[in-house]
């Protein structure tokens, strides 16, 4: 009885809602327990039943960034655009942030239609599904960075910037989810985004500066560029820690920028079209 | 005790008949997307339901209507009516699950619904496992799964199993477990959705006294005519045990019956 004092104020008014409604984050904050949940069986589902287990998630970039080493640093001759990491450094200091979005895209546009079962049968919060799907990225986000902190230290490169690192984080967090936010709305109305989301990452791959330094964009370019916000993120992550590199553009203000507009507007479409989901999905 | 748990007034749900097929198409999505603000500009644009314009031409169906009811706390009542006559659309409505086309309901306490048994359970997942996420699923925190843990595995009686993915369950241990974890919610009004129909008698009977015997006035709502009549030949037979919920239950039905004798009909059909 004692918990009745945190729940939200009586009664419950049920009755038709129309156009926008508001986000009641504090209903969100209710159920703050269902997301670490769901989270969780997430990350459990995903490696239950697998030989090697977690040595996947380390595993999967090293191939990668071995594969880009070979192809676009010897082959292909990609500079790294720091002076003292080496490319192989450089490219699994790209693909670290670019593995955590690109999973909790997918993941978070998958995710409405996936919990079908959930959303025709219990009420909650709607938005803690694509909150959850973002979230159990970020294990594998850690466990990753240990890698790329050992390779760090093994080629002597101390961070410069550390205490950016979490910023950079948060703003990569926030557009996978304002993305998700939209796709996971639209995908259960059009299946169609599900098809088109693996198209999606990869073309945004090779628009993010991955595999090349983002100084190949030409200066008068670089505010255009800066309106993908991963082209921030990840000039971000190389600017806080390989050091020696170019000074941050002041382009990054315009990734940020379109990253507030992505998740604030995904939030409200969300909660717009989350009424429609149980009679539709 | 006369307190009211649940007031409803005027509930409608419409459903269109051929939704899924119509919405699917991006391109009408689109069309319609963009051609929003200058609807918005002619003004009075005949509105609706859920903006399509009026000579768009659907079929629909009032899945309920009109229905206005009273719950009060420590109610127990059965929703009964043929199939497709809109007990479970109700319920959907009163959980929240889905939005009322029209009218309005008020709601006075935590409501803990189940719908369906095992809601959310993961089948790598194992029976410990499950059991925080069912119980998280429907709405108890953690500290109260915690508390509550020995005693929803001791009802299940899988205390052997619990480590053990619940796919490689018996679907008898499947169902007692997940109707252990919904045994013991705690909410204060509990709306069930034929999920007494299934599962072995015995364990129905003890999952029903657990609910019948509840500490607190809980408004119960369930619906189904196989619910109904299990209930009530149990209730007969063990009147002793229950005497309330027997009392309880015949009047509200009877009252419930008659407010609902509109919208528990076959609902009709008609064409805009």
């Amino acid at each position: 009885m004692a918990r009745t004092e945190m729940l939200p104020s009586f009664p419950i008014v049920i009755r038709p809602s129309k156009g926008w409604v508001p986000l009641q984050l504090h209903d969100l904050w209710e159920y703050r327990e269902l997301i670490y949940f769901l989270a969780w069986r997430d990350l459990k589902v995903r490696y239950k039943q697998t030989f090697i287990g977690v040595a996947w998630v380390v595993l999967q970039p090293l191939l990668i960034t071995l594969v880009f080493t070979i192809f676009f640093g010897h082959l292909g001759n990609i500079p790294s655009d720091s002076r003292n990491a080496p490319y192989i450094v450089f490219a699994f200091c790209g693909l670290l942030p670019w593995q955590l979005f690109a999973y909790a895209l997918t993941n978070s546009s998958n995710s409405v239609v996936a919990s079908e079962r959930l959303i025709t049968k219990v009420y909650f919060p709607r938005l803690v599904i694509p909150i959850a799907a973002v979230l159990s990225g970020l294990v594998d986000f850690a466990l990753v960075s240990i890698v790329l902190a050992g390779m760090m230290v093994y080629f002597g490169i101390a961070p410069h910037r550390l205490w950016a690192i979490p910023f950079f984080v948060v703003m990569e967090i926030a557009t996978a989810l304002g993305v998700g936010l939209w796709l996971s709305a639209l995908n259960v109305r059009y299946r169609d985004v599900r098809h088109t989301i693996p198209f999606l990452t990869q073309l945004w791959f090779f628009l993010s500066p991955v595999v090349y330094p983002s100084t190949f964009i030409p200066e008068e370019w670089r505010y255009f560029y800066g309106l993908n916000p991963m082209a921030g993120v990840i000039r971000g992550f190389r600017w806080a820690l390989l050091g020696k590199s170019p000074a941050l553009g002041a382009w990054i203000g315009v990734s940020i920028a379109i990253t507030l507009v992505l998740l604030i507007g995904g939030l409200f479409y969300f909660r717009r079209m989350e009424k429609t989901f149980a009679d539709v999905v | 005790m006369s307190e009211v748990a649940v007031s409803a007034r005027g509930l409608g749900k419409l459903y269109f008949i051929c939704e899924r097929e119509s919405y699917t198409m991006l391109r009408d999505g689109l069309t319609r997307a963009l051609t929003a603000p200058l609807r918005l500009l002619k003004g009075k644009a005949p509105r609706t339901v859920s903006g399509l314009d009026a000579h768009t031409k659907v079929e629909f169906i009032w899945a309920v209507k009109d229905a206005s009811f009273d719950l009060k706390q420590g109610e127990v009542v059965g929703i009964i009516g043929s199939n497709g006559s809109g007990k479970s659309t109700l319920l959907k409505i009163i959980s929240r699950i889905t939005e009322p086309t029209e009218g309005e309901a008020r709601i006075y306490g935590r409501v803990g619904s189940l719908l369906e048994v095992g809601t959310g359970f993961h089948p790598e997942l194992s029976g410990r496992e499950n059991i925080y996420l069912n119980g998280a699923i429907l709405g108890m925190r953690k500290a109260e799964i915690d508390r509550q843990f020995n005693a929803i595995v001791e009802f299940a009686e899988i205390e052997k199993f619990l480590d053990m993915p619940v796919k490689h369950y018996s679907s008898g241990m499947y169902t007692r477990l997940a109707f252990s974890v919904a045994a013991h919610l705690d909410p204060e009004i509990l709306v069930v959705d034929e999920v007494l129909a299934v599962g072995d008698a015995a364990f129905q009977k003890s999952v029903w006294v657990k609910w019948a015997t509840w500490p607190k006035p809980v408004a119960r709502c369930f619906s189904s005519a196989t619910t109904w009549r299990w209930l009530k030949t149990y209730v007969v037979g063990q009147s002793g045990l229950i005497p309330d919920v027997f009392k309880l239950t015949v009047s509200s039905v009877m009252s419930w019956q008659n407010t609902f004798r509109v919208s528990l009909r076959a609902p009709t059909r008609t064409s805009a």
